[in-house]
């Protein structure tokens, strides 16, 4: 990132429009699987737009800027995670609230079962399309311990999955 | 891997399910314009006004003597 170049089409408020439908999706995604929780999510995602659009990093790319939304997504999560841990209980049925189906509700809950850092890497893997450098690269973590994390969490969703009686074929 | 290949594609089909409320879209938008012009009405001429006065204060008084005294130190 250029840190200190200022992007000129930050106060037009048809780019914040754009930025925000494009990204603000996948943002919500990655926040709801993290935190389990709509409002919170929802807290999150504008909290990374906010910060996006106050700091007004420059990028080389697209994908620069993806990445860069998708890690101080992520941070913020951790915070609120971390600000949960010391101070309240997460309530786990939200998800009904999200507008999954009836019938996804059980493997919605599931997924929301799994560790945050299992989440995210899959989030990224099988929804976002991410490699598993690329993966490294965001997180932080090493490419061998996204590799390891991908295989816990595929199977920890299989015993998810095949406890909670959710999965049918 | 093959195994899983069932419960993933349950995963990708539920996850792909999840999105942002509009009325939360728009909220955002909203937020961050805002957001944004008011950072910009910040940097128009009330802060260049007290920034000018306090330089040339500073300049008429000379460095504070609390400065001046905490340099002797």
């Amino acid at each position: 990132m250029q840190k200190g170049k200022k992007n000129k089409n930050t106060d037009d408020s048809a780019y914040i429009e754009f930025v925000v439908e494009k990204y603000s999706k996948m943002l919500f995604r990655i926040c709801f699987v993290l935190l389990c929780n709509e409002a919170d999510a929802e807290d999150a995602v504008q909290e990374t737009f906010l910060k996006y659009f106050t700091k007004a990093p420059a990028f080389s790319s697209e994908e620069h800027r993806k990445a860069w939304l998708i890690r101080v997504a992520t941070n913020i999560c951790k915070n609120a995670l971390r600000f949960r841990m010391r101070h309240a209980t997460v309530d786990i049925n939200e998800v009904k609230n999200i507008g999954v189906n009836d019938k996804d509700v059980g493997i919605m809950e599931a997924i929301m079962e799994l560790p945050p850092k299992y989440k995210i890497v899959m989030d990224l893997y099988y929804i976002e399309g991410y490699r598993i450098k690329e993966i490294s690269d965001i997180t932080g973590a090493t490419p061998a311990a996204i590799r390891k994390r991908l295989q816990y969490a595929r199977n920890s969703l299989k015993m998810e999955f095949e406890r909670g009686d959710s999965f049918e074929v | 891997m093959k195994s899983n290949q069932k419960y993933i594609q349950e995963y990708v089909r539920v996850m792909k399910t999840v999105d942002i409320s509009d009325e939360m879209s728009k909220r955002i938008i909203d937020i961050c314009s805002n957001t944004v012009v008011d950072r910009r009405t910040v940097k128009t001429p009330a802060i260049a006004a007290i920034s000018c006065a306090a330089v040339a204060a500073v300049a008429a008084v000379g460095i504070p003597k609390i400065v001046r005294s905490s340099r002797r130190k």
